[in-house]
């Protein structure tokens, strides 16, 4: 009985099917996304980031493909936030979907591992969050970065800071262990150093860290001029809380990349206030696009009308990527794989997410940092200086 | 080691199967080849904990240990510059190694903690493998030299080899299941003190079951890393796989020859179709066949018999009272 | 500064107690490892901000609703679908409970969303002997520990916590005694929601709250049943305690990095050597 029943059950094998693709002239663009699990909430911001991307550029009626209009079709999967996941939907995506043109996946770890697929299929792949070198970093001629490298902004932010706060000369860095924190506070490292500032305290925190008052006694004790913290959102809303909780004072505090979202000044409220950050854009920025939206304050505007909140660097990167996809298309006049990547090699792309060249080794070239501060419940540009919306403040609250 | 009609017929059923599957490889396109790549290493990771967890009931929730650590060890001797196939090998030897090393001591416990030991594992695994930099990489990760070739000699050579791992899985649990190793096995699993009064070395039984599940483990992890070409502690000790296994061998019938086989098919069938249709409650509803499983089929398919199906729905009742029939038979 | 330290470990071991009560309670009872707890207390902390924050209505009113609806649900899920299973050996209730808490946690993710979300207080901090503490967490570590040594008392004193403890001790006698096993199981498990709940609570004055935090919580109160004892409330306490100030301490010793990890290389150790926690079979109660 046992031996019949294995071999009947072990025979039926259900046929996997696979969802047929849509028989219709558009260009479909394949997004692996983390809808769930521990970066849901980027993933569902980069999803907004292509959507708006989309519906604008069929608003236009398409992208003129050497005459023929088409429209643009974004596929999506959810990944789970499992990089393993996400490698298997790329190659759904390849091999099922036939997407021309693939998203990276958010985050870097698994940009890199799906970046793997995407080569060995030689279909380009824009990113949208990857901003560490390392994951540019296996001379992959279909891996396309939005994002400049982690550097420019560390050395954009200690060049400001040297300037306009001369008694800064102790850095405390503080490092959430995980790929983009670690690597960008690695930048920091090397940039502090390199302009003659003391690294006084360098350490990284366990993912599943719930208490720094700990480590933010270590650091209080050493008396640093200049606090910088890189990690998720909540955990920066922790630390700056037992900051206060500690009275742990400093003349500048810089976090990466909470402040950016809103979410950071509600979690913190008064706290915000002086927090310094970084940024690869700003609306403020208004650069001009005259493909899509018209300027970066017009898009803000767009996202604002769509989403209800102003979009942050995040949402912003998602649509540039889409953006100079299409763009490369257009330029190129076919959907050809070869064609398209030729373009996006060499083209220097102006969208409202300010200029975007992604030059022979695939990551944006274009050093366009900001420097970034929250005061009175905004996020104001500090630098560059043609940007500048306000002057820096030096010094964090006490008290909540 | 017995070997009776039904043993052949299983074996030669097996061998079968795995044939047509390596046949296949030559004209499925891409897109299966990965999904039949993804199968079998389930395949081997269920057969593998069906050693100890099927066999010999002890509830190992350590799979994943086994799989990160191959996947390391693999990943590390081949960006060293060892050749593949030999980074694999080398791979089995640290999970045999780490699987003495963890056996040993968790081995004596019982139950719970022997469960929540190896729980333990894995998270102290993935923080190590996170802050020995110098060894993993850290956090930023580990690339692994990619392998050669067109997509399509990509794809199979990696189904191959992963179908090859589960046919060695196959083997062995068919094996175990007929040799006096398993048969003392199964022994532990019912009554651990009576196996040793009847002659069996029960310590000895224990870890050598342990250390066959993590060498396959381990394998299984190296295959893997080989074939991503990049791995990261996050990716390689993923806490929810550990448990998932145990569900799909809990699916197909745990303690058998084909019930890692069954579970591990049926559950990645069930995982596609309600990940393809169900993109944003697809985990609640994993979740929901889980529960379900575990409900209705705590024996798995295997385990039943025709008329259990019948009887099933009023088997319920009989089955889930027990809360008061404690309290019924205390009186 | 040392004290600071200790002091900081206090403080999150005081939450870290409330925190595992309930987790123990439930394993040392029903022999149940209960994977749905770290999202019950993401469950009490997300009613406390929905209370607080939607429907504008002070916390200390929130939070016992918060608690007892944890209490009843606790209660149902035990009594409808745990009681069924469980005599069955561990690897089937807790991988029920897993199911469970994938359910619970997606649920989670698409009612509350995952953006981080917080109570914000403003009660400032308190400063003895160069030591500053802030007075939130004061309160709600104090809050915390009553509520735990309430339970305590009601264990030894009340007659359905010494049911629940003759229940602990032998299952078949206190059938035998009368004790209904079916409500006093269901009872438990109820007891432990309802402290994952205000172990919520407090979280969510603290930390800001997102779904995925039921992750690390569940991995806290692992480790601290183990040191502790399974199914004893001092045991929880001093397993918390312990874990706190471990965890400083191994962030002053082996640096930030470690400090989580050193809690299960802790449990391991203990699991292997001390089986029954630091406090042996004595903390039975």
């Amino acid at each position: 009985m046992r031996t019949t029943t294995s071999i009947i059950a072990a025979l039926s094998f259900a046929a996997l099917s696979a969802a047929p693709a849509i028989a219709q002239e558009t260009i479909k663009l394949g997004a692996p996304l983390a809808l769930t699990g521990p970066l849901a909430d980027a993933g569902a911001k980069s999803k907004q980031g292509y959507d708006i991307c989309v519906s604008a550029v069929n608003d236009k009626g398409g992208i003129d493909v050497g005459g023929k209009k088409m429209k643009l079709e974004l596929v999506e999967y959810d990944y789970q936030s499992e990089t393993n996941r996400a490698v298997q939907i790329v190659q759904r995506l390849i091999n099922v979907d036939k997407v021309p043109f693939l998203l990276s996946p958010y985050g870097s770890g698994d940009t890199k591992a799906t970046a793997v697929v995407a080569e060995r299929y030689g279909v380009p792949m824009v990113a949208a969050a990857a901003a560490t070198k390392s994951v540019f970093d296996q001379k992959f001629q279909n891996l396309f970065g939005v994002l400049f490298p982690n550097d420019m902004i560390t050395e954009a932010e200690v060049a400001y800071y040297k300037k306009h706060v001369p008694a800064v000369k102790r850095v405390a860095v503080l490092a959430l262990n995980s790929l983009f924190p670690k690597a960008i506070a690695g930048e920091m490292v090397k940039s502090a150093t390199g302009a003659g500032l003391e690294v006084v305290f360098n350490t990284t925190y366990s993912p599943d860290t719930s208490d720094f008052s700990n480590v933010l006694t270590q650091i209080k004790g050493l008396n640093p001029d200049w606090i910088y913290a890189t990690g998720y959102t909540q955990d920066l809303i922790l630390i700056r809380r037992q900051m206060a909780d500690l009275g742990l004072d400093v003349k500048v505090l810089t976090m990466t990349a909470g402040p950016s979202y809103p979410e950071f000044k509600d979690n913190v409220k008064s706290l915000a206030e002086n927090v310094t950050t970084n940024s690869w854009w700003h609306q403020n920025a208004n650069y001009s696009d005259s493909y899509l939206f018209g300027s970066s304050l017009k898009y803000n505007e767009a996202f604002n009308a769509k989403f209800k909140r102003d979009a942050t660097y995040l949402e912003a990167a998602a649509t540039a990527a889409c953006e100079t996809l299409a763009l490369a298309i257009e330029e190129a006049k076919s959907t050809s794989a070869d064609a398209v990547r030729k373009v996006l090699h060499e083209k220097t792309f102006n969208t409202f997410y300010g200029p975007i060249h992604y030059g022979k080794l695939g990551q944006n070239e274009v050093n366009a940092a900001l420097v970034m501060q929250i005061q009175n419940d905004k996020l104001l540009v500090l630098a560059p200086e043609n940007l500048k919306q306000g002057e820096l403040q030096i010094g964090v609250p006490k008290k909540k | 080691m017995i070997i009776d009609r039904a043993f052949v017929l299983k074996i030669a059923f097996g061998v079968l199967l795995f044939a047509c599957g390596a046949v296949l490889s030559a004209v499925l396109d891409n897109y299966y080849l990965q999904v039949g790549t993804t199968l079998a290493m389930l395949c081997s990771l269920c057969w593998a904990w069906n050693i100890v967890g099927g066999y010999m009931g002890y509830p190992a929730l350590c799979m994943i240990s086994f799989f990160g650590i191959g996947a390391y060890a693999g990943g590390i001797a081949q960006a060293a510059g060892l050749p593949e196939t030999f980074a694999w090998l080398v791979a089995a030897g640290v999970g045999l190694l780490f699987a003495l090393l963890l056996g040993v001591p968790l081995l004596r416990l019982k139950g719970h903690y022997f469960a929540v030991g190896t729980i333990a594992s894995v998270e102290v695994l993935r923080e190590v493998a996170n802050n020995w930099e110098q060894l993993t990489g850290g956090a930023i990760g580990l690339n692994l030299p990619i392998h050669a070739g067109s997509p399509d000699e990509v794809g199979r050579f990696f189904y191959l080899a992963m179908l090859g791992l589960a046919f060695l899985a196959f083997l062995i649990t068919a094996v175990v299941d007929r040799t006096k190793f398993g048969f003392g096995l199964r022994c532990i699993r019912q009554n651990e003190q009576a196996a040793s009064m009847v002659g069996i070395d029960v310590f000895k039984y224990k870890v050598g079951a342990f250390v066959l599940t993590g060498v396959l483990g381990a394998a299984t992890g190296a295959i893997y890393a080989s074939m991503v070409a990049f791995i990261e502690p996050k990716d390689a000790f993923n806490l929810i796989m550990t448990i998932e296994i145990p569900v799909m061998v809990m699916l197909g019938g745990m303690g058998t020859i084909f019930g890692p086989l069954i579970g591990g098919v049926s559950y990645v069938i069930l995982k596609e179709f309600v990940w393809a249709y169900f993109i944003n409650w697809h985990s609640g509803l994993l979740g929901l066949i889980v529960v379900t499983v575990i409900y209705f089929l705590p024996v798995g398919v295997l385990g039943l018999t025709w008329r259990d199906i019948f009887k099933k729905f009023g088997a319920s009742r009989s089955t889930t009272s027990v809360a008061s029939d404690i309290a019924r038979s205390a009186s | 500064m040392i004290s600071q330290y200790i002091v900081n470990g206090l403080l999150t071991g005081g939450l870290y107690a409330c925190l595992a009560v309930g987790f123990s309670l439930v394993w040392g009872v029903l022999n149940v490892v209960n994977m749905l707890h770290g999202s019950m207390v993401v469950l009490g902390a997300y009613f406390c901000l929905y209370g607080v924050q939607q429907l504008g209505l002070p916390l200390y009113a929130v939070a016992p609703v918060a608690c007892l609806i944890l209490f009843v649900f606790g209660y149902a899920i035990q009594r409808g679908l745990l009681n069924r299973v469980i005599t069955q050996p561990i690897l089937i209730t807790l991988t029920l409970t897993f199911g469970l808490d994938l359910i619970v946690n997606n649920l989670v993710i698409h009612v509350f969303s995952a953006t981080p979300q917080s109570l914000v207080t403003n009660f400032g901090t308190v400063e003895f002997a160069g030591v500053r503490v802030p007075v939130v967490r004061v309160s709600g570590m104090l809050v915390a520990v009553i509520l735990t040594l309430v339970l305590y008392w009601l264990l030894r004193h009340s007659k359905i916590g010494r049911a629940i403890i003759a229940v602990r001790m032998d299952r078949h006698a206190a059938a035998l005694m009368g004790i209904r096993i079916p409500h006093i199981y269901a009872l438990t498990f109820g007891i432990g929601a309802f402290m994952a709940g205000a172990a919520g609570c407090a979280m969510a004055l603290i930390y800001p709250v997102t779904p995925m935090m039921s992750g690390v919580f569940l991995g806290k109160a692992f480790v601290i049943c183990v040191l502790g004892g399974l199914g004893s409330v001092p045991g929880a306490i001093i397993g918390g305690l312990v874990l706190g100030v471990v965890e400083g301490l191994g962030t002053l010793t082996l640096g930030q990095q470690w400090a989580t990890s050193v809690g299960f290389i802790m449990m391991m150790a203990v699991i292997v050597l001390f089986p029954t926690g630091i406090m042996g079979k004595k903390g039975y109660e």
